[in-house]
């Protein structure tokens, strides 16, 4: 590379720098002891495996048992998106982890990712 | 297996047609001895992307809702900066072709190395990450004894390249003019897309508002998982549910760049060669 390239990528590689700087602020590496819940969605349902959970870290261990590629949704009780995961293709697992106030929430499955989903509800305490 | 090879095709494509044009434009300018700088961004991109996307997938390490989403729709941001700067480069190239320039102008015209590398490595990184995590949520599922996921993925990048490869072939055949127009409009759409997916990631981030609040709608007829919904997404990033923010960004970026890539020269690019070449340049 030239030193005018690496001149000229300077303000570039520092934006960049910056993005994977900002993301790792919301990185954790291993949770410490936090639960984990498994949520199997199906074409048809949405079957979080416990819906009263400990506040904290928590694992969502998602499953596709269906023919059509899934995303998983958890809003809290005002509606807002507190997690979610995407392109979760069938006969794969894969998994989200969220930090649960306590409060109500809803684990909402999208089989075939488009309409409203299936919405199991989940309480945290 | 239709699920993955869907998922796989559209974040191939999605990875490909960018760097099967810049591919296309260093062959065409006569710089094919250019094109090791484009396979190492390449590499580099898929590398980094599976290494980290081994560690979100196999240890506990976990990357936030939020930073994933900051991180995907700045990257894609900044993917959009880099390829509108090529795509003035190519505009750059076409005009200086339409002369008489030979040799060591023509040489200064071509894109340095760092700027290859670094192009190939946005294009092909910015969704790298996301597609790391889903490849290996299907080698995990052949841990389990399921085949299918891995090999509907891995057919699924295979067309993908496949289709990239085709593309260039075609772009290579025919005549310069056409190529840098064609070629030219087609970045122009793809970075518009581009620039609405990077909307919306800071759009679910909340960095960006209006989150619900829908353009239009049209997943009945573009249900999206399907083909075309795929190949559509996988291209020009078109959205069946696009916000209002996403139409807007994308309406207010392809408007002034197509106009400023497709006016005529203001002065010829050279001292013309015939008398009808100072025409086209002339106000």
């Amino acid at each position: 590379m030239t030193t005018t390239t690496v001149r000229r990528s300077r303000p570039l590689l520092l934006v960049v720098g910056s993005a994977l700087a900002l993301s790792a602020c919301g990185a954790s590496a291993g949770a410490d002891g936090g639960a984990s819940v498994a949520v199997d969605s199906s074409d048809s349902a949405c079957s979080v495996a416990r819906t009263e959970l400990a506040a904290g870290a928590t694992e969502l261990s998602i499953t596709n048992s269906g023919a059509s590629t899934t995303e998983v949704y958890v809003y809290d009780a005002a509606g807002d998106v507190v997690g979610e995961r995407e392109d979760i293709a069938p006969g794969t697992s894969q998994s989200l982890t969220v930090d649960l106030e306590p409060g109500r929430y809803e684990v909402t499955c999208k089989p075939g990712q488009s309409g409203e989903g299936i919405a199991t509800p989940v309480t945290v305490a | 297996m239709l699920g993955n090879y869907l998922i796989g095709l559209r974040e191939g494509l999605e990875a490909a047609l960018v760097v099967s044009i810049l591919v296309a434009y260093l062959v065409k300018v006569g710089r094919g001895d250019r094109l090791r700088y484009v396979w190492t961004g390449v590499a580099a991109a898929v590398a980094i992307s599976l290494a980290a996307g081994a560690l979100l997938s196999f240890t506990s390490a976990s990357l936030s809702f939020r930073a994933s989403e900051i991180f995907g729709g700045t990257l894609s941001i900044v993917a959009v900066g880099l390829v509108t700067w090529m795509v003035f480069w190519m505009r750059r190239t076409a005009r200086s072709m339409k002369g008489a320039l030979e040799g060591q102008a023509r040489q200064a015209l071509t894109m340095g190395a760092g700027s290859l590398v670094l192009l190939s490595l946005l294009a092909v990184g910015r969704e790298g990450l996301e597609t790391a995590v889903f490849l290996w949520a299907a080698v995990q599922a052949t841990g389990s004894g399921l085949a299918a996921p891995l090999v509907g993925a891995a057919l699924g990048l295979a067309s993908a390249v496949a289709l990239a490869w085709l593309l260039y072939r075609r772009a290579v055949k025919v005549d310069l003019a056409r190529f840098f127009s064609v070629t030219g409009a087609l970045l122009v759409v793809v970075a518009a897309g581009v620039l609405a997916y990077g909307v919306h990631d800071l759009q679910e981030a909340g960095v960006l508002p209006g989150l619900q609040v829908l353009a239009f709608d049209v997943s009945g007829a573009v249900p999206p998982g399907t083909w075309y919904a795929t190949v559509l997404k996988g291209t020009v990033n078109f959205s069946p549910q696009t916000t209002v923010l996403q139409a807007v960004a994308w309406v207010a970026y392809v408007v002034p760049v197509a106009l400023a890539y497709f006016r005529p020269d203001r002065r010829p690019a050279t001292t013309p060669a015939t008398p009808s070449q100072s025409a086209v340049g002339a106000r």
